[in-house]
C-alpha cells in the first residue's frame, strides 16, 4: 500500500473526520487495557500524536478504527506495560502455554445462568473482566465490548485467526469462572 | 508456539452428545457456538434444531449470550476525562503549523 499525500489542511480534515469519532472507545479501551485513568489519557494522548504523525499511512475509506487500535494496542505493549505501575507478571508466551495446557481444559463446572447473569451489576461484570490476564481481557475487549470481527482482531492484534478464536474461547471460559465466584460470593448462586 | 486449536472437550456437557436426536451433535455445536454468537457465522438449521433438543446446549447458548450483551451494555462507557479532546487537537494543530 502506498503513501497517500496530503497537503496539511487535508491531514485535519482527515484526522477531525475519520479519527475524532473514535475517542470515546479509544479511550474506554486504553482505560480497560491500563486500568488506570491517568495511564489511560496518556494512551489515548499517545495515540492520537502517532496516528497524525503516521497519517499518510492510513488509506481514507479503510477501517480507522481497527488502525487507531492497533496503534494503541501496540503502544500500550512497547511504551506502557514496561513502565506500568502493575507490570505484567508473567510473560505472555508462559501464559497461553498454560491455559493452552490441559490443566486449564478441564470441563468447565459452573452453576452460571443467563438469569443470574442479567441480574449483575455493572461493577460485577467490569470486577470479573479486570481480573482478567491482559492478553485475554484485550480479545474480550475487542470482540464484546467494541464489536471487531475476527479478522479485525488479527489485524489488531498481529495473530493468526485461529489463534483469535482459541484466545477468546479460553477468555470467555476464564471469565466465568470469575463470573460463577462472584455470583456465589453475593449469594447470587 | 500458540495453538490455533480450539480445545477438544473442553466444556461440560460433550458427554451428551450421544443423547441428543438433532442431526447435529454437542462437540458440532458447541464448535461453532462462538461463531454463531459473535456473528461470523449464521447458524444453520441444524443447529437450531439441536438448540430446541440439547437443553444443556441451549444453556450455554443463552449463557455465552447474556454475559456478550451484559459487557457490551455495562463495560462499554467510561468517561472522557475533561478537556482530553481539547488537548489532543490543541498538541496536534499546533506542532503542525508550528
Amino acid at each position: 500500500m502506498g503513501k497517500q499525500k496530503y497537503t496539511e489542511q487535508e491531514k485535519k480534515d482527515v484526522f477531525n473526520r475519520e479519527f475524532m469519532p473514535y475517542v470515546d472507545s479509544m479511550y474506554n479501551f486504553a482505560y480497560r487495557l491500563s486500568l488506570d485513568q491517568d495511564d489511560a489519557k496518556d494512551l489515548v494522548q499517545d495515540t492520537y500524536l502517532k496516528a497524525f504523525r503516521f497519517i499518510e499511512s492510513f488509506e481514507q475509506g479503510t477501517n480507522a478504527k481497527a488502525w487507531l487500535f492497533r496503534i494503541l494496542k501496540n503502544s500500550f505493549i512497547n511504551d506502557f506495560r514496561k513502565k506500568s505501575k502493575e507490570p505484567s507478571k508473567v510473560d505472555y508466551q508462559e501464559v497461553e502455554s498454560f491455559y493452552n495446557s490441559d490443566e486449564v481444559d478441564h470441563p468447565i463446572t459452573t452453576d452460571l445462568r443467563d438469569d443470574t447473569v442479567k441480574e449483575m451489576m455493572g461493577d460485577e461484570i467490569s470486577n470479573a473482566l479486570n481480573a482478567l490476564d491482559v492478553d485475554f481481557r484485550t480479545v474480550i475487549i475487542l470482540c464484546d465490548i467494541e464489536g471487531f470481527k475476527y479478522d479485525e482482531m488479527a489485524k489488531i492484534l498481529d495473530i493468526p485467526i485461529g489463534t483469535v478464536r482459541s484466545r477468546l474461547h479460553r477468555a470467555r471460559n476464564l471469565l466465568k469462572e470469575k463470573l460463577n465466584s462472584y455470583a456465589k460470593k453475593m449469594g447470587y448462586l | 508456539m500458540e495453538s490455533e486449536k480450539l480445545p477438544e472437550n473442553s466444556d461440560a456437557h460433550h458427554e451428551h452428545s450421544s443423547n441428543c436426536n438433532g442431526t447435529i451433535t454437542c462437540k458440532d455445536c458447541l464448535d461453532v457456538l462462538d461463531m454463531v454468537i459473535d456473528q461470523e457465522e449464521s447458524p444453520t438449521e441444524a443447529f437450531k434444531q439441536h438448540l430446541k433438543d440439547c437443553l444443556p446446549c441451549l444453556e450455554k447458548y443463552n449463557l455465552d449470550k447474556a454475559i456478550k450483551e451484559i459487557l457490551h451494555k455495562r463495560c462499554n462507557h467510561q468517561e472522557l476525562p475533561p478537556g482530553l479532546v481539547d488537548s489532543i487537537k490543541l498538541r496536534i494543530f499546533d506542532n503542525a503549523g508550528s
